[in-house]
C-alpha cells in the first residue's frame, strides 16, 4: 500500500468546526457517483433510491424539482453546457434553451441555468450523502474534466456553492481514476488513462510512482461522448427518442442484435468516434514525446469503454490489452474520495497536475501570445513585458485567452481589462509587466503592473463567467427549496467564492 | 537571480543525474505543494502557489540539457551566441532534406546526443567559449527537430 494514511483526528485543527465527512464526488454527463474513504479504503455511497449511479437529471414532478427521477419535462446532459455561451455549437443539441435569454434551459414554467441544474443535482446528493452517513458533509473534492476550461471550473465551483458544498479542491476526471488505480493496484511506472464519459473523452498520461501521480501530458474533446453516438444512432435509425438510443447502444455491448438493429451496424456509426478518441491519444503521446511502447498500461474509465469496438480498437492502437481492474463508473468518485481523504487529513500521497489548455495574452493584428502553454505543471506563474505603441498613450487593454489557436477569434476570451493612468510616455517606454499564476486546481489570476516611473499600478483579475455577484446572491434568497440553515451556509460557501473568483482591484 | 540548482539543492554542473533531479524534485513538491495547505491561511497558501511554482520551473530547467546550459552560462555572465554562418548552411540542408519529405528524426537524435555530450565535456573543463557554440547547435537542432 503506497498510501500512509495519518489516524483521523491526529492533525485536526483544534479550532476547527466538529467533524463531518469528507466525500469525492464525481459530477458526471450522463451520471452521478459520491464515495467515501471508510477504515482506510475508498467506497462507492449506495443511495436508499436507487444505488451508487445518481442519473444527472433533473426533473419536473407534480411541480416540484427532483434529481434522478425521468419524466415529460427533464434536462439531461446539461454538464455539456457548462460555461458555455449560447453561441457554442453544443447548445444545438437543447431544444429546452430559451431563445435571447442567455444560457436558460425551460423546464415546465421554470428556467434554469446549467449552473442551477449541477446546484439541484449536488444539493440532492449532499442531501442522500447526510441521511446515508448520518453525519453532516463537511467538505468535497467534485471532479471536472481534464479538458475542462476555466470557465466550465469556474462554473462547477459557483454550483457547488449553491447546494452548499464547500469545496476542497477540484480534481480533473482521469487524473483522481489514476489514484483509484495506483492506490488500489500499486502500479508504478508510465500509464495512460482513457477516460471516456457520456459527454467527454479525456486522454491523460501520468507517471506513478511511491505515491507520486505526476500528470505528464493530458488532451481531449470535451464535445465528444457517449451522448453524440447515441444522438448518431437515434439520426440513423430513427429511433423514437435519445433514451432509446442510449439503451440500444448499451445492450449491444452485450448482445449482437436488438429489434433490428445489429452491434455491427452500432459499430459502423461508432468507429468514427472511437477513431477521433485514437487521434487524441496519438497527439496526446506526441505531445508528450512517446512511444505507445513506452506506456506501461491503459486504465479504462468512463461508461463508452464497455463498449467491445472501444477495447478492440484501443488494444490495435496500444499493442496491449486495456486495464479493467477498477471499476469503469466508480474509478473517478474512488479517486476523489481518497484525495478528498488525504487533503483534510493529511498523507504522503502527491498529485502534480498539468494546464490542459495554453493561455496567452492579445497582441497586435489579434495574434494571440502564449504565456503558459497546455501541459505546463501546475501551479505555474508566468510574466511577459509589453509596452505602449503609441506616444502618450494613457492607457492599456489585457486581454487574457484560453486555447491552442493563433487568433484570438479563435481562442476563448477569459477576461479582458484595461490598464489606466499610464504615465505619459514616447511609444516603447512604459513597461508593464503582465504576471500570469495559476494554482493547483487551474485556476488563474492575471495581474499587471507598469512599472517604468517607478510608480507601480496593479490590477488583478480572475474571469468570472455565467453569473455575476448579484445574481449569484438573488439566486440564493429566491430559492424557496431550502431552509434557513442551508442559506446560510450558502452564503458562506458564496463569500468564499467571491474571494476566489470575482473581480477584484487594488491600487497602490 | 533564479537559481534552479539551488532550488532543487543540486550540485551547480552541466551532468548531473536526472533520477536524483526527479527524486528531489518530488521531495520539493511533497514539502510545499498547495495541497499541503489546504486549510491554511490565505497568506501562507499564496506562499505555496509561489514556491511549488518555482519548484515546477527549476525542475523544467534542469531537465533540459539546453535550458541547463543556458543558466550555467548566463550563470557565468557568459553571452550567448547569436550567429554562427558555417552552422546555418547545415541547418539549411537538414531543413532542405525535411522539406522534400526525408525523416531526419533518427540523424538529429544522434546530433542532440553528440552534442549534449559536448556541452558536458565543455563543461567539465570550464571551457564556456566551446559551451557556447555547442549550446548554439543545439538550439537549431532541437528547432529543426519540431518542425
Amino acid at each position: 500500500m503506497l498510501l500512509q494514511l495519518v489516524e483521523p483526528g491526529k492533525t485536526l485543527d483544534p479550532h476547527a468546526p466538529p467533524p463531518g465527512v469528507v466525500v469525492g464526488i464525481d459530477l458526471g454527463t450522463t451520471y452521478s457517483v459520491v464515495a467515501v474513504v471508510k477504515e482506510g479504503k475508498a467506497r462507492v455511497l449506495t443511495f436508499e433510491d436507487g444505488g451508487p449511479l445518481i442519473p444527472s437529471i433533473v426533473s419536473l414532478i407534480d411541480g416540484e424539482f427532483k434529481v434522478g427521477e425521468s419524466s415529460a419535462e427533464t434536462l439531461s446532459s446539461t454538464k455539456r453546457l457548462m460555461g458555455k455561451d449560447v453561441t457554442d455549437p453544443i447548445c444545438s443539441q437543447f431544444p429546452q434553451l430559451l431563445e435571447g435569454k442567455g444560457m436558460r434551459l425551460s423546464l415546465g414554467s421554470h428556467s434554469l441555468t446549467p449552473i442551477e441544474v449541477a446546484a439541484h443535482v449536488l444539493s440532492h446528493l449532499r442531501c442522500q450523502i447526510e441521511q446515508t452517513l448520518e453525519l453532516p458533509l463537511e467538505a468535497a473534492v467534485i471532479t471536472v474534466p481534464a479538458y475542462f476550461d476555466e470557465a466550465a471550473r469556474i462554473a462547477t465551483k459557483q454550483a457547488a456553492a449553491l447546494a452548499g458544498i464547500k469545496i476542497l479542491r477540484l480534481i480533473n476526471e482521469p487524473t483522481a481514476a489514476s489514484l483509484a488505480y495506483g492506490l488500489e493496484t500499486g502500479a508504478e511506472g508510465i500509464y495512460a488513462i482513457y477516460d471516456w464519459g457520456g459527454g467527454t473523452f479525456d486522454l491523460s498520461l501520468l507517471k506513478l510512482e511511491k505515491g507520486v501521480f505526476q500528470v505528464l501530458a493530458t488532451g481531449g474533446d470535451l464535445n465528444l461522448g457517449g451522448d453524440d453516438i447515441d444522438r448518431a444512432l437515434f439520426n440513423a435509425f430513427q429511433l423514437p427518442d435519445l433514451r432509446t438510443a442510449r439503451h440500444l447502444k448499451e445492450c449491444l455491448s452485450l448482445q449482437t442484435s436488438l429489434e433490428g438493429v445489429t452491434r455491427d451496424d452500432l459499430e459502423a456509426i461508432a468507429l468514427p468516434f472511437v477513431n477521433q478518441t485514437l487521434s487524441i491519444t496519438q497527439d496526446v503521446l506526441k505531445q508528450a514525446k512517446f512511444k505507445v511502447q513506452d506506456i506501461k498500461g491503459v486504465v479504462f474509465v468512463g461508461g463508452m469503454t464497455r463498449m467491445p469496438l472501444v477495447y478492440q480498437e484501443v488494444e490495435t492502437f496500444f499493442k496491449k490489452k486495456p486495464l479493467c481492474d477498477i471499476n469503469a463508473d466508480h474509478a473517478v468518485a474512488l479517486g476523489a474520495a481518497l484525495s478528498a481523504h488525504s487533503l483534510r487529513y493529511g498523507s504522503d500521497t502527491l498529485l502534480l497536475d498539468v494546464t490542459p489548455l495554453s493561455l496567452g495574452l492579445e497582441v497586435m493584428g489579434g495574434l494571440v501570445e502564449k504565456i503558459i502553454p497546455r501541459n505546463t505543471p501546475l501551479p505555474a506563474l508566468a510574466s511577459e513585458e509589453f509596452t505602449t505603441d503609441q506616444d502618450g498613450q494613457g492607457g492599456m487593454i489585457i486581454h487574457v485567452v484560453q486555447g491552442e489557436r493563433e487568433f484570438v477569434e479563435d481562442c476563448r476570451s477569459l477576461a479582458r481589462f484595461e490598464l489606466k493612468g499610464l504615465p505619459m510616455l514616447p511609444a516603447g517606454a512604459a513597461r508593464i509587466r503582465v504576471d500570469f499564476a495559476v494554482d493547483a486546481e487551474g485556476l488563474l489570476t492575471v495581474s499587471a503592473i507598469e512599472k517604468s516611473t517607478g510608480l507601480s499600478q496593479h490590477v488583478e483579475v480572475r474571469p468570472s463567467f455565467g453569473l455575476d455577484g448579484t445574481e449569484l446572491s438573488q439566486m440564493i434568497f429566491e430559492s424557496q427549496k431550502y431552509g434557513r440553515e442551508d442559506i446560510k451556509r450558502r452564503l458562506e460557501a458564496e463569500e468564499q467564492l467571491k474571494e476566489t473568483t470575482f473581480f477584484k482591484k487594488e491600487y497602490g | 537571480m533564479f537559481d534552479p540548482f539551488a532550488i532543487l539543492n543540486i550540485n551547480k554542473t552541466f551532468s548531473i543525474d536526472l533520477m536524483m533531479v526527479e527524486k528531489c524534485y518530488f521531495e520539493a513538491q511533497k514539502q510545499i505543494h498547495p495541497d499541503r495547505f489546504i486549510n491554511a491561511s490565505s497568506d501562507i497558501k499564496k506562499d505555496a502557489v509561489q514556491r511549488s511554482s518555482e519548484v515546477n520551473k527549476a525542475y523544467h530547467i534542469l531537465k533540459d540539457p539546453l535550458l541547463r546550459a543556458t543558466f550555467l552560462l548566463e550563470n557565468e555572465d557568459i553571452k550567448l551566441l547569436s550567429n554562427e554562418p558555417l552552422f546555418l548552411a547545415e541547418v539549411m540542408a537538414w531543413n532542405e532534406r525535411q522539406g522534400a519529405g526525408e525523416d531526419l528524426s533518427e540523424e538529429l537524435k544522434c546530433e542532440k546526443e553528440l552534442l549534449v555530450k559536448e556541452l558536458a565535456a565543455s563543461f567539465e573543463c570550464k571551457d564556456y567559449e566551446r559551451a557556447r557554440t555547442a549550446l548554439y547547435k543545439l538550439t537549431y537542432v532541437q528547432k529543426v527537430m519540431k518542425q
